[in-house]
Formats: C-alpha cells, structure tokens, sequence
C-alpha cells in the first residue's frame, strides 16, 4: 500500500471549485461492505470532486477511493499516487461524479518492486 | 511532442488539487518531468527525499513557505527558473501585500508569471498548451 507522505489539511475556503479537464486512468475501490474494484477515466477534477468515466457505474454507489498514477517516476523509479477518497452522488451516462474533500499524493516502492517501499517523509501541521 | 526545455523536471505547487493536475498534464505532453505537489512542505520532502533536479519551479507564491522554498530551491539548483502563479485580475506578486516574496528579485533573476483560470473562465486545452509551451520557451531562452 502506498504511504502518505504528508496529510497537510487544505481549508475548504482556499480551494478552487473549478473543474479542469483531465484523461488520465485510474482504480478505483468502493469502500465500505460493497467488495468491488476496476478502473476508469478521470475527466475532469477540481479541489472538490473528480468525475470517472466508467464502464460499472450503475454498480457504484456510496465511498470510493481512487488511485491516480502520475506519470513520473520519482528518482526515476518511485511512483507518485493521487489517493482520493470522496463520495458517489451522481450517475451519468458514461460515469460517475464524486464529492471529495480528501486528497493527497503518496509515494510508493519502485515501480518494478514487489514490496513497496515506506516513503513517509514528513508529517507537518499548520 | 519535443518540449523547448527537453527534458526539464518542472515542481508544480499549488493548493488547488485540479490545477495542479492540469498544468502537471500539460507540462509532461509538452515533455517535461511534472512533479505536483499541494504545498511547499511536500515540494520539499519531495525534492529533498528523491534529490529531483529542479529546473522549473511552478509555484502560487501565496502559499506558507513559498519564499523559504523558493530561497532554499535556488541556491540548491541556482539555474532554476520560477514561474509564479497568479490569481486572474490580482496586483502583480511582486508587490501583492504579505506575499512575502518582495526579496524574490534578489535571490533569482529569471522569473515569469502564469495566471491561473478565473472561475467563469473556460478552459482551452490548446490554449493552455500553447501558453505552457510559450513559456517553456521563453525559459529556455532565459537558460541559454
């Protein structure tokens, strides 16, 4: 599993409800007693929610968690993750929008390791 | 796609998740390494942790720490160049009240700015594209 390398709390005031398009993949995770994961699309996000484009999405509903993998390599072999936690609260034709208020990106062990590394670098607090 | 910086690592640090994200896309179509991060304790953890070599640094200087990152990133890597993050219609950064970053033109010369959308702005991917690929350019010139 991916560390958390700092949990900085962003106050909702601050962040931008703008949504910017993106296409990048992602893995998905219903959290909670639904046992159930795959992957989709991120088409747009803002500090506030991610819409996935989806195949399953009349399956998904309630807690999600997402996993973005940025494409670059730390050091040039460690993986840096978006872990987004939020909400199911819309279906759409092609995918699901989720209310999210719990972000951050994590590293993880090299990319061609079967045990992931504990990167967690620093906790700070404001 | 050939970027003018080649290669370039470009440290994006901003508090909105979606920008950074967007830039960070648009860096790396263009060729760069984008390394995102959400406030400038993580941009140095990271960079500290992983010795990226910074040659771009993306960063809102409202931010806690910007001026203390920005210090310590050039005298690591005195070739960086800083891109400042702008509010759309805000007073230049330079002189923006408690930005804290007025001694910025002492600890580095070459500094653009890039304005972020305003909120009932749309977004133009090609714009944007062109606008980064501008300003990779115009970096590469400053480095030559």
């Amino acid at each position: 599993m991916a560390q958390p390398f700092d949990s900085f709390p962003i106050s909702s005031e601050r962040r931008s409800r703008k949504r910017f398009p993106l296409a990048l993949a992602a893995e998905y995770r219903l959290l909670g007693d639904a046992e159930r994961h795959g992957s989709g699309r991120i088409r747009n996000i803002s500090s506030s929610g991610v819409f996935l484009e989806v195949a399953d999405r009349d399956l998904l509903s309630g807690w999600i968690e997402l996993m973005v993998n940025w494409p670059c390599l730390l050091d040039g072999e460690c993986p840096l993750k978006l872990v987004l936690k939020g909400r199911v609260v819309r279906r759409e034709d092609r995918g699901i929008a989720i209310e999210s208020n719990e972000h951050e990106f994590r590293t993880a062990g090299p990319a061609s390791g079967a045990k992931l590394l504990n990167l967690k670098l620093l906790f700070f607090h404001p | 796609m050939t970027a003018p910086a080649g290669s370039a690592l470009a440290l994006i640090v901003d508090h909105d998740l979606g920008f950074v994200m967007w830039l960070g896309e648009i860096f790396t179509e263009l060729g760069c390494e984008a390394v995102p991060a959400l406030h400038c304790r993580q941009a140095q953890a990271l960079t500290k942790r992983f010795n990226l070599p910074v040659a771009i640094l993306v960063v809102n200087p409202e931010l806690r720490g910007a001026e203390r990152m920005i210090k310590e990133l050039v005298a690591e890597h005195p070739g960086v160049r800083l891109v400042l993050i702008r509010n759309a219609a805000a007073a230049p950064v330079s002189s923006a009240p408690g930005s804290g970053l007025q001694a910025v033109p002492s600890v580095i010369q070459a500094r653009f700015t890039l304005e972020r959308p305003s909120p009932g702005e749309t977004i133009s991917r090609p714009e944007w594209v062109a606008k980064v690929r501008r300003l990779l350019s115009l970096a590469s010139g400053e480095r030559s």
